[in-house]
């Protein structure tokens, strides 16, 4: 069962970190994590667009000035299916009491809904790019390291860095599976209830695999000291700094939240 | 029992040991006594459901452990009861290689490197250390050109001299193998039997459990055979494998022990040790036709 070069090629690695030399990427990780409460706190919290709209413009250039716009894109890509539904629901499905600014036929577009779908998208856009540029610009060994630092479980620290690699893991092994039923005569293409038979032939190996996965890794983990107690250290050597600016930023949400229900 | 030479304590001790898993009906081991000894390669192989794969697991520490089991007699591994709450020690001092060569990985690191680094970082070495012990391991298994790559993107030899890289790293001074090459292809296999080779030229101590003994059987120095959880043969392999028919069924007896027992049977003379490899009975019956032309 050889990873071959076409399963792994499908299997791509959909990991959000991006090496780089930026200021940002140079910012302590818990400084950016703390940056990102009053950010979207703030977003949340006034009635109108104005405020993620303004945070959202600042949050942009700021990237695109630091020659940070693959950021931009990637959180575009989160945010568009989003977008979209958004608008779909609140500007065309949901009824309003109010005149439509468009007909046509049963679909009506709305100001108020379309207005609604604006506010509520760049809220979700500013806590999209803003966790995006956090953890786009930190290697996640070197954030879970901080974690640690900070006396967070190594376990949970596990747990994140395991999360940031189970999509790309389940892609490869889908792929490895739906590699060895094609070898076998199985015909994925064609109609959409063919696919859908196609589904649910790859959901019962794949969840069997992955099964048997979890006890082998939950052994290798042990053979490699998952669970001894103890002090542990990292290869990666990350300078514990920024705690006064990381308080001073997660403080910086309370005059933020004032200042976006007042304007 | 070998007999000849061998360090005088055995590093595990099985006494009419038995183990049921909690899932199963019948003793994946069944009044096993065996001892294992340091500085040697001891070959387990038998049967599917033998319990190989359930020995190997009781001498890396896993099983009761972490698998759960009714056990019955006793076996100690480095001095620590397999059921006592010391157990955990036995795990840190023996390194465990399974079959399949991605599951193994910690799916938590994103370079060779870090894979590698991962239970050194959980003893809470200095970094230096950590630093120069994993570069040595990977060193050691070819794999210091490719630290900075993905492990996901290795082939299954890679990720297995990966995995000894690991055991290798923590300076485990015991490996257990199950059954390494039995998910990878021919230039996979060749990859790991080079680097178990390299291990016992270097003294390690290695319990490998594998079905397919023609590869192995070069560098064995005891075979041991289990069947249905029973120890069903126990000596050094060109002994034991001297007359193999009494093992027909319970193991897969090598071509080159096979074409040797025949060629014996019709009255060749090809020597009482059976041959460990193809170069071996070439050898032998390059001899065998010098002696009959003389």
């Amino acid at each position: 069962m050889e990873a071959g070069t076409n399963t792994w090629s499908r299997a791509r690695v959909a990991a959000l970190y991006e090496i780089g030399n930026t200021w940002l990427h140079r910012v302590h990780p818990l400084t950016k994590l703390a940056a990102v409460l009053p950010l979207s706190v703030a977003g949340f919290a006034g009635d109108t667009i104005r405020v993620p709209a303004v945070l959202l413009l600042a949050a942009v250039i700021t990237l695109l000035v630091s020659r940070l716009g693959s950021i931009v894109l990637k959180s575009l890509r989160l945010i568009a299916p989003m977008t979209f539904a958004l608008f779909v629901i609140h500007g065309v499905v949901r009824p309003y009491p109010s005149e439509p600014i468009a007909s046509w036929g049963p679909i009506s577009i709305n100001a108020e809904g379309l207005a609604l779908a604006g506010t509520t998208a760049a809220r979700l856009a500013v806590f999209v790019v803003a966790v995006t540029a956090a953890m786009a610009t930190v290697h996640p060994k070197i954030f879970a390291t901080a974690l640690i630092q900070r006396g967070v479980s190594h376990k949970l620290a596990y747990a994140y860095l395991a999360g940031a690699e189970l999509l790309p893991e389940m892609r490869l092994r889908a792929a490895q599976i739906l590699d060895a039923q094609q070898s076998r005569g199985f015909d994925t293409r064609g109609s959409l209830p063919r696919r859908f038979r196609t589904l649910f032939a790859l959901l019962k190996p794949l969840l069997v695999s992955s099964l048997i996965g979890v006890e082998m890794r939950t052994l290798a983990l042990e053979s490699r000291g998952f669970s001894r107690v103890g002090t542990r250290t990292s290869a990666a050597e990350v300078e514990d700094r920024g705690r006064v600016l990381q308080r001073l930023l997660l403080a910086a949400a309370v005059p933020l939240i004032v200042l976006a229900v007042v304007w | 029992m070998v007999s000849g030479d061998r360090p005088t304590e055995p590093f595990a001790r099985f006494e009419q040991f038995s183990i049921t898993y909690d899932t199963a009906s019948t003793p994946s081991l069944a009044g096993l006594t065996l001892d294992l000894y340091g500085d040697q390669l001891t070959l387990v192989t038998g049967p599917s459901g033998s319990g190989k794969s359930t020995l190997g697991r009781v001498v890396a520490g896993f099983v009761p452990r972490l698998l759960g089991g009714k056990v019955g007699g006793s076996a100690r591994i480095l001095d620590h009861d397999v059921d006592a709450e010391s157990a955990h020690e036995i795990t840190e001092s023996i390194g465990m290689v399974f079959d399949n060569p991605f599951d193994q990985l910690t799916a938590a690191t994103r370079t060779v490197f870090d894979e590698a680094a991962y239970a050194l970082e959980n003893e809470g070495l200095p970094p230096a250390e950590i630093i120069a012990r994993v570069l040595s391991a990977l060193e050691s298994v070819g794999l210091a050109g490719i630290a900075g790559q993905h492990p996901r993107r290795l082939s299954g030899g890679q990720s297995q001299r990966l995995a000894i890289a690991c055991a290798l790293a923590q300076q485990k001074p015991i490996l257990v193998l199950d059954d390494p090459t039995s998910q990878l292809d021919p230039t996979g296999t060749a990859e790991v039997v080079s680097m178990v080779r390299k291990l016992r030229r270097d003294h390690a101590t290695v319990v490998l459990i594998a079905q397919d003994l023609s590869r192995w059987l070069e560098i064995t120095d005891r075979l041991v055979v289990l069947d249905e959880g029973r120890l069903a043969a126990d000596g050094r392999p060109a002994s034991l494998l001297a007359d193999p028919g009494p093992l027909a069924g319970k193991i897969l007896i090598p071509r080159y022990i096979a074409i040797w027992a025949e060629l014996r049977s019709r009255g060749m003379g090809l020597g009482d040790h059976a041959p460990r490899g193809t170069d071996q009975l070439i050898s032998s019956l390059q001899a065998a036709v010098r002696v009959g032309r003389s």
